[in-house]
């Protein structure tokens, strides 16, 4: 095999090598990641992706729902906290046990605060990280998210409850859904693309936690979200088998079809590999699996994630 | 630019700034299959007769990310294709993963079917079953030419044929199977199969890798009422790729049933 045909192949190609391996070179002879001089200040804010606020609508946007499906939430209440951050090989660590409550569908404009750092040492902070663990009672409530909610999640363990609708637009007929999952999971070294990993500080500096909306209709764990396609027959399809008008983790666990719901290519887009909850023998595993993806910083700065 | 050249500047790179670095390693890997063991799965008493493989290429990467963006950088990789007998428990040499020292916490790999960020289309690679092919999925008269994966098998009712079909005005008592799957990605440039965890501290001394393939485990996933149903009378039922039960068989091979990854000291002679 040929240099110029091993060069193309994925994204592990020798010319990228050598560019990494230059700048691996370039980081450790001296690199400018290490703390500054002074001290400052980070605050922790929560940031909602339009996807939860607004919906996703059905369309051929980059972020439509490409299969003729309207959703929109009415309740997306998650259990984050736990941040944790340090400095280029390890120094300055930082970390933060609170963790709160919030509906993320009627975040304040003004972008809560979760926790903050004051008085630390200014700099890049190259590792930055958080958990959507279960709460435990005392949890900050961020927005006014209803007692018997929280109640609940700490009862049952769940770091999520999420209610919405599924409406298809051809014939206008919606369907409900309630997921109430544990989705434990650590997010970790995080980085906006461009950028240098983490977070900087400097004087008064903030951070948001972005969570997304629409990973449970990705058709896949993909590299990038640019590339994704987000689909949401599989939602549809899902009978109501306890017959209560709500689609809910008995339905879920019920859809067992995980061929006919998430199709392969070349007939269906559907790539499973690479999630962090395995195997996926059902819909309520897809669920979970998606879910233990959708945390960000800065909108769309991906993060590391591996279950809690 | 050749290894030695590379290995030589990075040596020279390393040092400069006092840091200590391995030379490359060249570590042998062999794949292995499973016997074919019977199960009984909904009625259904199912043995595989033939399940040849295609695999390759494969990256071993420092990051516990499965995101291929993350890791810039293969400490190992192998990147031919090759062709391995899923039935067969024995040692089937591949060939050698090569690299640097280092640790290993996540491997990346494809079912024999690559495709590159500069070509249009997957291409099979040559050595994998039917491969080199193009694979052009995106035709209407899709005639699967490179495959990732040709199984073939028998299924036979030995429960009630409302129990092996159930709903079924009629139900085979046995029927034969085949399929040839592609295991295909959906944008170029990404591997089918992310971040299988697999920790391994990588050094000058010798050692070998073992890739262990169970086909068994990947069938159990299959519906075979709904198998049996696509029998026309003739006893025997090729698996086409928009049946859900091709997309179960890659979800297994992909997700729920992966191959085994198991490293070992390699023994040296006295």
């Amino acid at each position: 095999m040929n240099e110029k045909r091993k060069d193309e192949r994925m994204n592990f190609g020798h010319e990228v090598q050598w560019v990494a391996w230059l700048a691996a070179f370039s980081l450790s002879c001296g690199s400018s990641s290490t703390g500054g001089s002074g001290s400052g200040n980070l605050s922790v804010v929560l940031a909602a992706e339009e996807t939860i606020s607004d919906g996703l609508d059905a369309g051929s946007g980059d972020e439509n729902i490409l299969d003729g499906f309207d959703v929109r939430f009415n309740r997306y209440i998650v259990a984050i906290g736990n941040v944790a951050m340090s400095q280029v090989g390890g120094a300055n660590p930082q970390s933060s046990s609170v963790l709160a409550v919030a509906d993320f569908t009627s975040l304040p404009s003004t972008q809560p605060e979760v926790t903050a750092f004051n008085g630390i040492a200014t700099g890049q902070y190259t590792r930055f990280g958080f958990e959507t663990p279960p709460p435990s009672n005392g949890v900050l409530n961020v927005n006014g998210v209803a007692t018997e909610d929280i109640d609940a999640m700490v009862a049952n363990g769940w770091s999520y409850i999420i209610e919405g609708t599924i409406t298809q637009v051809s014939d206008g007929v919606t369907k409900s859904f309630l997921i109430e999952a544990d989705v434990p999971t650590v997010y970790s070294d995080c980085a906006l693309d461009g950028m240098e990993s983490g977070v900087n500080v400097a004087g008064n500096s903030s951070v948001d936690i972005t969570l997304h909306g629409d990973h449970i209709f990705f058709n896949g764990f993909p590299e990038e979200e640019g590339n994704v396609m987000r689909l949401a027959q599989w939602l549809w399809d899902i009978e109501d088998s306890d017959s209560n008008e709500l689609l809910t983790r008995t339905d879920f666990e019920a859809a067992t079809d995980v061929g006919s719901l998430f199709p392969s290519p070349p007939s269906g887009a559907y790539e499973l590999t690479g999630g962090p909850i395995t195997p996926i023998s059902n819909a309520w595993d897809f669920i979970r699996a998606q879910l233990g993806t959708q945390g960000h910083i800065f909108g769309e700065g991906e993060c590391e994630w591996s279950p809690l | 630019m050749t290894r030695a050249f590379t290995s030589a500047l990075l040596l020279f790179l390393l040092s400069a700034c006092g840091e200590t670095t391995g030379g490359f390693v060249e570590i042998p890997f062999a794949g292995q299959g499973t016997a074919a063991q019977s199960f009984t799965k909904d009625g259904w008493e199912v043995t595989l007769s033939d399940a040849t493989l295609g695999f390759g290429p494969i990256y071993f990467c420092a990051t516990e990310s499965a995101l291929s963006s993350r890791c810039e950088v293969a400490i190992l990789e192998y990147l031919e294709g090759s062709k391995l007998d899923g039935l067969d428990p024995s040692s089937q040499p591949i060939g050698s993963l090569y690299g640097t020292t280092g640790t290993v916490r996540t491997a990346f790999f494809d079912y024999g079917i690559v495709w590159l960020l500069t070509k249009p289309l997957p291409e099979a690679l040559a050595g994998v079953p039917e491969g080199p092919a193009v694979v052009r999925s995106e035709s209407s008269s899709y005639v699967p030419k490179g495959h990732s994966a040709q199984f073939a098998g028998t299924a036979s009712c030995v429960a009630e044929p409302a129990t092996c079909c159930p709903g079924a005005a009629s139900c085979p008592t046995s029927f034969a199977f085949e399929a040839n799957v592609d295991v295909l990605v959906a944008n170029p440039g990404t591997p089918a199969v992310n971040g299988v965890r697999t920790s391994q501290e990588i050094t000058s001394e010798p050692r070998t890798l073992t890739v262990t393939f169970d086909p068994n485990a990947w069938w159990q996933s299959i519906d075979f009422a709904r198998l049996a149903a696509l029998d026309d009378g003739t006893g025997s039922v090729l698996l086409e790729p928009d049946d859900p039960d091709y997309s179960a068989l890659v979800i297994a091979m992909t997700a729920n049933e992966l191959p085994q990854l198991t490293w070992t000291v390699a023994e040296t002679e006295p």
